[in-house]
């Protein structure tokens, strides 16, 4: 049997070794070698994410519309064991043990197709309207908890978020769609999308969103009065552009926002004029994928971004006369190269090589009334940064997969680092993955973070059992725990513990119905102090329910978000809360026409997110009461 | 640089020598359909002329084109791009992109009486009969016999002993 295996394996070779590429006659090859035979990655390589060794959460374009997520932020609020806070003028991050407020440089990466999106002053990511996309224009948005998302880029210390954008043949024509809402919100959108007849798929999007804010109402430390703030209104522009002919593609995005801020949080000086933020974020991307061999495919890209942040400060320095205005300026350019393949039986290979630079990064502090002055100005020494990587899966067995690998980063601030990681992933039955991996991270500073320090490092453990109960039920579970050293911020701050349990549940039915629930434990620890990890909640928890109550004509879905007890910076507990939002899908009951509408909070509940220690007075941001949200998208 | 360029290098050209039973990832799935469209039997046989196997949206280009002319069945198989109901009631076999997902489960659902074998990459996909799923480095499929039970589609036996996995 073995020998007979073993000629016809020769045969096979000898077929695919005398005809040249694409050449062979596929009918020719039985059905028995079919199933024994490796496949060579078609869809662009840096995009492949989902067959990573953790517990990957996804959500697609469906979710996005029937749960009417306005934004990525609301997006991530929905997935297992992740947790988004506001604040006054950003919302933030959490997961995995870990949700400092106001911590610019998240532990978590984001990704838009394979390029690394956060900016390179303060390392931020932005999930609300400051986004870079808009969520028409997502496919879908993967997490990759754990730093296995190492190999796609630096400093994905916990894990790494993915969006996949559109492409023009998934619009397929023309799409126009306004919305309004509470606070006096609107947002317009156009986009145009096709895949002409010569090859060339393209996507064009603008959208703008402007909303009046809400009113804030807080105590005046001074006079002990309650004063109320409403003026703060935010507004947006936003284009995106792709378009990919053959193996190039070329994306970009830009996004200004403009943001008003109530005075208060920094100033006990009363004031009717707000702080005024902008910002301006921009990237391009040139991609060039090819199959250079029938076992080997290169992908090279090159990139480029700029990103801008200015506050008009007109109350804080009232009292020195003067009108300031901060500002910094970043911007970064790199290349990579990878290649995949499958030269080895039993093996596919992903080497890659990246050079990045950051560089125009400045940060200043001046005066524009009465007289034009710098009072404070600082230019960064742009920074260079060499990586490669290399990372091999070996299946040892038909149910067996050995996948282990490293990445080395040197940077020209003097830093180098490796990060090694391994995983095991073993088909325990037809039913159940096990995938138990372990591995260490490394992030760099940011240009705002204190620099010359060592790298920051984080240490992860974790098991994961996905079980499907049948074909459309699901059930992953996850245990993990990470050492978090080195940790960098705007100060010296301890090591931290984190240990946690996940577990998700998701059943669809034939009709249509999509249920899932998560649950996730997590438990946070400053070595040094022994004292839980600020905005850490131990308890996470979902519902999600989407059931068609008319076909698709019409669909209803249901989601609650529960967020545990949690601490602020002065130890103080600040209490749970549960969030329930329903939204309102009609799809093509009007013909092309989509209408959505969505009541967030609809308990009206009081609930409040912890703020950054930078914000004196205030410990927590109180958070919207009930709103609702209705958007009318038609295409043509 | 110059080390890891040198590296890349001889790995490309020892991988000539070394080559491992290995296919892109389309013309293997375009194998896979053609596998499919032999071990399966339409019970009502005259539809068309010819043996219609469709994909939604968009082939696999010269993957696929490679499986032209071939006969099935005693027909000549032609390769489709649909996107409507009126196109796909004339397909034998559907294949849906799992980057088709969305637009593509909504025709599907008009179809589940309908003597067309549904062929998807995503289990996900509601009423679709074999999924091809990525299985570490090879393919793999599953086969929904419930879903499969609402047409008349026959699915030989050979089909079903290769299946990883056969949901009742």
């Amino acid at each position: 049997m073995r020998y007979k295996t073993t000629l016809g394996g020769f045969i096979f070779i000898t077929k695919l070794m005398a005809q040249e590429n694409n050449q062979i006659d596929i009918t020719s090859i039985s059905f028995e070698e079919l199933l024994q035979t490796e496949y060579i990655l078609a869809s662009d390589i840096a995009n492949q994410i989902s067959n990573s060794s953790s517990a990957v959460s996804v959500v697609t374009a469906l979710d996005i519309k029937r749960y009417g997520y306005k934004n990525l932020g609301e997006i991530l609020n929905s997935m297992r064991g992740l947790h988004t806070f506001q604040s006054y003028g950003y919302t933030f991050l959490g997961g995995r043990g870990y949700g400092t407020p106001g911590d610019y440089a998240g532990r978590i990466i984001l990704l838009i197709d394979g390029y690394k999106a956060n900016e390179s002053f303060f390392g931020q990511a932005f999930f609300e309207e400051d986004a870079l996309l808009d969520v028409s224009q997502i496919k879908r948005v993967e997490y990759i908890p754990g730093g296995n998302s190492s190999g796609y880029s630096d400093g994905a210390l916990l894990g790494a978020i993915n969006i996949i954008t559109k492409s023009g043949s998934d619009i397929d024509g023309t799409q126009v769609a306004y919305g309004f809402g509470s606070h006096n919100t609107h947002t317009k959108r156009a986009t145009f999308g096709k895949k002409l007849d010569n090859g060339l798929d393209v996507l064009l999007s603008a959208s703008t969103y402007d909303t009046k804010g809400r009113d804030f109402t807080y105590i005046d430390t001074i006079t002990g009065d309650e004063v109320k703030s409403s003026n703060n209104n935010a507004e947006n522009n936003r284009i995106f552009l792709k378009a990919s002919y053959e193996g190039f593609s070329f994306e970009t995005a830009s996004v200004k926002s403009q943001k008003h801020i109530p005075t208060y949080p920094f100033t006990s000086i009363e004031s009717e004029l707000p702080i005024i933020q902008t910002d301006n974020n921009k990237f391009f991307r040139l991609k060039y994928d090819k199959d250079i061999t029938q076992n080997t495919k290169i992908s090279l890209s090159f990139w480029q971004g700029e990103y801008q942040w200015e506050d008009y400060d007109s109350a804080t320095f009232i009292s020195w006369d003067g009108i300031a205005i901060n500002e910094t300026k970043s911007k970064w350019k790199g290349n990579d190269i990878k290649l995949v393949g499958t030269w080895f039986e039993n093996h596919t290979l992903s080497l890659g090589a990246e050079y990045r630079n950051d560089y125009g990064q400045e940060f200043y502090s001046r005066y524009i009334d009465p007289i034009d002055s710098y009072y404070f100005h600082r230019i960064y020494d742009s920074r260079k940064t060499y990586s490669t990587y290399i990372y091999d899966n070996y299946t040892i067995f038909d149910n067996l997969t050995f996948n282990y690998g490293t990445r080395y980063d040197k940077s020209s601030y003097g830093n180098k680092a490796t990060s090694p990681q391994i995983a095991l992933l073993w088909d325990v039955t037809e039913d159940t993955l096990l995938k138990l991996s372990t591995g260490i991270t490394n992030r760099q500073t940011t240009m705002s973070e204190e620099s010359g320090k060592e790298l920051e490092k984080a240490k992860k453990n974790e098991l994961v059992i996905a079980y499907s109960i049948d074909d459309s039920t699901k059930i992953l579970t996850s245990l993990y725990e990470y050492k978090i050293s080195n940790r960098l911020g705007w100060m010296e701050l301890s090591d931290i513990d984190s240990k946690g349990a996940e577990i998700e549940l998701e059943k669809s039915w034939e009709n249509g119905t999509h249920f899932r629930t998560s649950y996730a434990y997590q438990k946070s620890t400053e070595i040094e102090t022994n004292s839980p990890l600020v905005n850490t909640p131990n308890h996470l928890a979902k519902i999600n329910l989407s059931i068609p109550l008319v076909g698709e004509k019409l669909r209803a879905s249901w989601e609650i978000n529960y967020v545990g007890k949690r601490f602020d910076n002065n130890q103080e507990e600040v209490s749970s809360h549960f969030l329930t939002n329903v939204n309102l899908l009609s799809h093509n009951y009007l013909d092309n026409t989509d209408i959505s509408f969505k009541v967030k909070n609809l308990m009206d509940k009081k609930q409040s997110d912890i703020i950054g220690e930078l914000w004196s007075g205030e410990k927590t941001y109180p958070q919207d009461g009930r709103t609702f949200w209705l958007e009318v998208e038609y295409k043509f | 640089m110059k080390t890891i360029l040198t590296l890349f290098i001889t790995i490309i050209i020892l991988s000539q020598a070394l080559f491992a039973k290995a296919l892109p990832e389309y013309a293997l799935k375009a194998a896979y359909l053609y596998n499919f469209a032999l071990l399966t039997q339409w019970v009502e046989n005259n539809k068309t002329d010819e043996f219609n196997l469709c994909f939604y949206k968009k082939d696999f280009g010269e993957d696929s084109d490679s499986l032209k002319g071939k006969i099935i069945h005693n027909k000549e198989l032609k390769i489709l791009d649909i996107s409507t109901l009126k196109e796909a009631k004339q397909c034998q076999i559907i294949f849906v992109r799992e980057s088709e997902e969305e637009n593509g489960s909504e025709l599907i659902q008009e179809l589940i009486a309908e003597q067309i074998l549904i062929v998807s990459e995503n289990e996900n996909i509601n009423n679709s009969h074999i999924t091809i799923l990525r299985d570490n480095n090879k393919l793999a499929f599953t086969v929904n016999m419930k879903r499969l039970k609402k047409t008349e589609l026959v699915l030989s036996s050979k089909l079903l002993k290769l299946a990883k996995k056969v949901n009742q």
